[in-house]
């Protein structure tokens, strides 16, 4: 007896292209005292003690005891490495996240990280992490808590891994959903990466959804994060009362979720949303498995002495203004830089969730997947089933269960929803329009007398999922390996990965069947797995376990690896040269660990694929010991157990720091013809600029000043850019030398001229006249820049720029780029003009513009 | 053509959740054939302890009987997390028990000689009596649907036994060395 199912006419809302969205997903929250104002004070890793700003993640040398049959342990670091890097590519979040390399037990670290073990758990337990926090929170001028800071976090993986391949979704996704709870984030209930697995749509080519970036930019916001975005603020009241800890999603139509979750007097705040409507909803969350546990096993707020603020009661589910329809719900508008306030909800208590944890899955092959992807050109397989509490009755859809839909143009029919030929699961069948499109669309179930909603509850794409048929080695006319890969949807933004490396692309055929690549460097007879994935999230692992190739080329013989220096003092940077045997290095995928957090590799230069410099540097309060030395690059590992070297010196030596920065534009970027300004520190005291040398690269460079630690020198003009060795002379022990990168100098924009006449106060630029900005630095002096390595913008809208940029006759170093200023450029007194050569920005210059 | 497509998931998509921490669904009978020790028990106290980077919540408890394992007066469990040092750890998922109530839990002691819950808060049974002084068993449901082995997604229902009922299943359980 199928069940009645209405149709939802839906609102497709059209949601601002933004790479923000908001809010809170849930950190491990602490409160200032009992009775309010409620300012979460979350559990963070403190930015000013990470190197560069960034945690680093260790794995145990000790390994995992087993493995996936025909894996291997190099196999399962690239997988740990991409998994923990996926964190590393969120634009608005200020804090980097990179692998580490290897460390051995018991090595002391005292620089806040994250540390990977493969400690005992018990049967059952497959994985867990989170953070360590002090337990004292850091204080603002004011002497306000701002933040409890994260000292180091552990992220543990049962020792046995023989049912889990380290090639599979499901190891990669939860590795980086753990690596999520080491950086300070709890789970969300969007579906997104921090999701738990039943209701996450996370693929291993789309890992990271818009709440969780969200997340992590508000627990480390760089200084982009909100622009142009706005937010919603309410309260979730029952009978009057607060409701701790009840969830609040803002929903728009084909784009993905975000939530919050409410402090203990009911209000909540979503930050971060793109300009648009939205859906908003509160539900309760799904219940403890024991009592003092939070709800869906959230860790409880805490007040400063550690005392839980309890969980509210549990309560239906309601959108906003307070219905349990969401067609009856009104849609909230958010605008960019404004709170939109009062969406508040006055709940009614329930004794508990009926409707929860629904997991939906597809078929795009002959087996069922997860997440559900639904493929808009192949109407035999437009379902889905769910799987969830509160869905099935006797093996029947439960009485009075409706599904509608939240997102445009796709139907679920009439007789839509039924049994499956399973009695366990729900079928929901779809009807397409041809205003369907693509992207997430959101289920609603309810039933009499609750209602549960499952953002992204399928994706909808275009295309079918990505598959290999056959992979195979070759070599091309100059003698290089290269591999085919064939298979179908194969196409240029494919990525193919060799285990957890990706293999750079040099040809994809026309007709998407084959792909061919440079394989990373691997030795002879080690067989990565292989796996395409696409840009709409789908990977060939939803069809099929992945080939494999075996390497019949590489070196049989052991690798092994050399240091021009084996020690260093605490407290000191040098550049280390690293040579290999046996080995090639990989650019891109290169990394080397000295085996603890207080010994930091600043930068890695691959000078060729038998050298590597970096510059390493060794905390202050590092404890002297032997340290475990690393080499993951491509599919090559190589370890030297205690090959570094921690000493305790008194004094200290003087040491150069490779963190040069540019004090005239404030900025990092150092290039020729500017000053730059290294810091150097244990100078003696009457050490004065005079008495120093400088030299780059061999050559000296003009010292300009000595301010206290600070040495001002100037790059002269021409320098080519580049890493360049940087060694200091103070006529007393020998300094260390590091390596530095100089840049091109960035674009400056030195004029803006409409009709030949410069913009200015009185003479506005107008709408459509031709435009000419006058720029230095472009590219090479007295040559046209290519277009294609040029962007300019005006007002928000990327200009074209059909003509290469043209040097002036009287200064060849400026260029003259051409465009018409569009008409979507919205007149006003300032608007912004930028220009990027090579993707480096130049300075903003704001202009009148009218029409 | 549906009837054809095979719902068993494919092992690639193991590693179901259930919680923040990632689980794997025991049955009755895997957890009584896992377990180093089966006790019924009363908490009488608890403290924390630091093993190299992990925070462990130690649990006291006064075990009144044994269904499975050596026979001590007094046992212990350890929960991953708490605060020791000025360090605050925490692990989303993990049970807490409670000073003065009294459990049946499924205890597995690792190499490092540490003694732990199967499956978390999979091992734990809360035991309270009923209108008629009758001695209940109960473990809430999983919030969220699991995976078994195989990939079948299955409902974590609650279970509620009478005492006298678990203790007869996990005995039969250790003595048949836990077949389904």
């Amino acid at each position: 007896m199928n069940a009645p199912v209405r149709r939802f006419l839906v609102i497709a809302l059209a949601i601002a292209a933004a790479a923000v969205t908001a809010t809170a997903n849930y950190p491990f929250v602490h409160y200032a005292n009992r009775t309010g104002p409620f300012v979460p004070i979350p559990e963070k890793f403190d930015l000013n003690s990470l190197p560069n700003q960034t945690v680093y993640f260790y794995v145990s040398s000790t390994g995992p005891d087993t493995l996936f049959s025909g894996d291997t342990v190099t196999a399962m670091l690239t997988q740990l490495r991409k998994a923990g890097e996926t964190w590393n590519g969120v634009g608005t979040s200020a804090l980097r996240v990179a692998y580490g390399g290897l460390y051995a037990p018991n090595t002391p670290q005292n620089t806040p990280y994250i540390e990977v073990s493969f400690s005992e758990l018990p049967p059952g337990l497959l994985a867990m992490g989170g953070p360590t926090s002090r337990a004292d929170a850091v204080k603002d001028n004011d002497g306000n808590p701002v933040f409890v800071p994260i000292m180091h976090s552990v992220l543990i993986l049962n020792p046995d891994l023989s049912a889990r391949p380290s090639f599979s979704s499901g190891f990669f996704l939860t590795a980086a959903h753990e690596m999520g709870h080491a950086l300070g984030l709890q789970h969300t209930f969007t579906s997104s990466l921090m999701s738990t697995d039943v209701t996450r749509a996370s693929t291993k080519a789309a890992p990271l959804g818009i709440d969780d970036a969200i997340g992590i930019s508000l627990l480390y916001p760089n200084a982009e994060f909100g622009a142009g975005t706005g937010s919603i603020t309410g309260a979730v009241t029952l009978s009057g009362d607060g409701v701790n800890l009840a969830s609040v999603v803002a929903l728009a139509g084909n784009a993905q979720a975000v939530c919050a979750l409410t402090n203990p007097d009911g209000t909540f705040r979503i930050d971060g949303l793109p300009p648009g409507d939205y859906f908003v909803y509160t539900h309760t969350l799904p219940p403890s498995v024991q009592a003092d546990l939070g709800p869906s096993e959230i860790v409880l707020p805490v007040d400063l002495d550690g005392k839980p603020f309890p969980a509210g009661p549990s309560f239906s589910t309601r959108f906003y203004p307070g219905t349990a329809d969401p067609k009856l719900a009104t849609v909230v508008h958010v605008q960019a830089g404004q709170a939109t306030a009062g969406v508040n909800f006055d709940v009614p208590a329930q004794a508990a969730a009926a409707l929860y944890g629904v997991t939906t899955y597809s078929f795009p092959g002959q087996v069922a997947v997860k997440p559900a992807y639904i493929n808009l050109n192949q109407p035999k397989r437009s379902f889905l089933l769910a799987a969830g509490e509160g869905l099935m009755l006797n093996q029947n859809p439960a009485p009075g269960l409706n599904v509608n839909m939240i997102g445009g143009g796709t139907v679920i029919p009439p007789n839509g929803v039924h049994t499956s030929y399973s009695p366990y699961y729900l079928e929901v069948d779809f009807a397409f329009t041809p205003f369907s499109g693509t992207g997430p669309r959101h289920l609603v179930f309810s039933t009499g007398s609750d209602i549960f909603v499952l953002p992204s509850a399928m994706t909808l794409v275009d295309q079918a999922p990505p598959s290999i048929t056959d992979v195979k080695g070759s070599t091309d006319g100059d003698g290089n390996h290269v591999v085919t890969i064939t298979g179908i949807n194969l196409n240029p933004a494919t990525t193919i990965l060799f285990d957890g490396v990706v293999a750079s692309t040099l040809s994809v055929a026309a007709d998407q069947t084959s792909v061919v690549v440079t394989p990373p460097p691997a030795p002879s007879g080690y067989a990565p797995h292989v796996i395409a994935m696409n840009a709409d999230g789908q990977t060939s692992l939803f069809l099929a376990q992945p080939l494999t190739y075996t390497y019949d080329w590489g070196p049989a013989d052991a690798p092994s690896i050399g240091l021009s220096i084996d020690s260093l003092p605490a407290g000191t940077e040098s550049m280390i040269e690293v040579t290999a045997t046996n080995l090639t290095f990989a650019e891109g995928s290169t990394t080397l660990g000295f085996g603890s957090s207080d010994v930091v590799v600043k930068r890695l230069w691959m000078v060729n694929p038998g050298l590597l410099r970096a510059d390493v540097f060794v905390a202050r309060g590092a404890v002297a010991s032997d340290t475990l030395v690393t080499v993951l690059s491509g599919l090559q590992s190589v370890s030297l157990p205690g090959g570094f070297h921690i000493r305790n010196v008194d004094p200290v030596p003087v040491t150069l720091s490779s963190d040069l920065f540019n004090a005239a534009q404030d900025e990092t970027t150092v290039y020729p013809g500017g000053n730059a300004v290294a810091p150097v520190y244990n100078l003696p005291p009457a050490t004065t600029a005079d008495t120093l040398t400088l030299k780059l690269n061999g050559t000296s460079v003009p010292v300009v000043s000595l301010d206290g630690n600070l040495l001002t020198f100037t790059l002269p003009e021409g320098f080519p850019a580049g890493p360049a060795i940087m060694e200091l002379d103070t006529g007393g022990a020998a300094v260390s030398p590091v390596f530095v990168t100089i840049e091109p100098a960035p674009p400056v924009i030195q004029a803006v001229l409409d009709n030949g006449t410069p913009v200015d106060a009185d003479h506005p630029a107008h709408v459509g006249d031709p435009i000419t900005v006058l720029v230095l630095h472009l590219g090479d002096p007295g040559a046209p820049a290519d277009p294609k390595r040029i962007r300019l913008n005006i007002g928000g809208i990327d200009e074209p720029i059909n003509d290469p940029p043209q040097p002036q006759a009287d200064n060849p170093k400026v260029d003259a780029i051409q465009t018409i200023l569009s008409p979507l450029v919205t007149p006003a007194d300032q608007v912004p003009v930028a220009a990027w050569a090579d993707g480096r920005p130049s300075k903003i210059v704001n202009i009148p513009v009218v029409k | 053509m549906r009837r054809a497509l095979t719902i068993g998931l494919p092992t690639l998509l193991l590693g179901l959740l259930c919680q923040a921490a990632t689980l794997e669904r025991l049955s009755l009978d895997e957890m009584t054939q896992k377990s180093t020790a089966i006790v019924r028990g009363r908490v009488t106290g608890s403290f924390t302890t630091q093993h190299g980077s992990m925070i462990y919540t130690h649990y006291r408890l006064d075990v009144s009987e044994r269904w499975k394992g050596g026979d001590t007066a007094v046992a212990g469990v350890v929960v991953p997390g708490g605060v020791a040092g000025g360090l605050r750890q925490a692990f989303a998922g993990v049970p807490r028990l409670a000073a003065g109530r009294e459990y049946v839990l499924f205890l597995w002691t690792g190499p490092s000689g540490l003694t732990h819950l199967i499956g978390l808060s999979q091992g734990v049974f809360n035991l309270s009596r009923d209108a008629g002084g009758d001695w209940t068993a109960y473990r809430p449901a999983c919030a969220e649907v699991m995976l078994d082995k195989d990939g079948t997604p299955v409902h974590d229902q609650a279970v509620t036994l009478r005492l006298s009922d678990l203790r007869q299943r996990v005995g039969s359980g250790v003595q048949t060395g836990g077949r389904k």
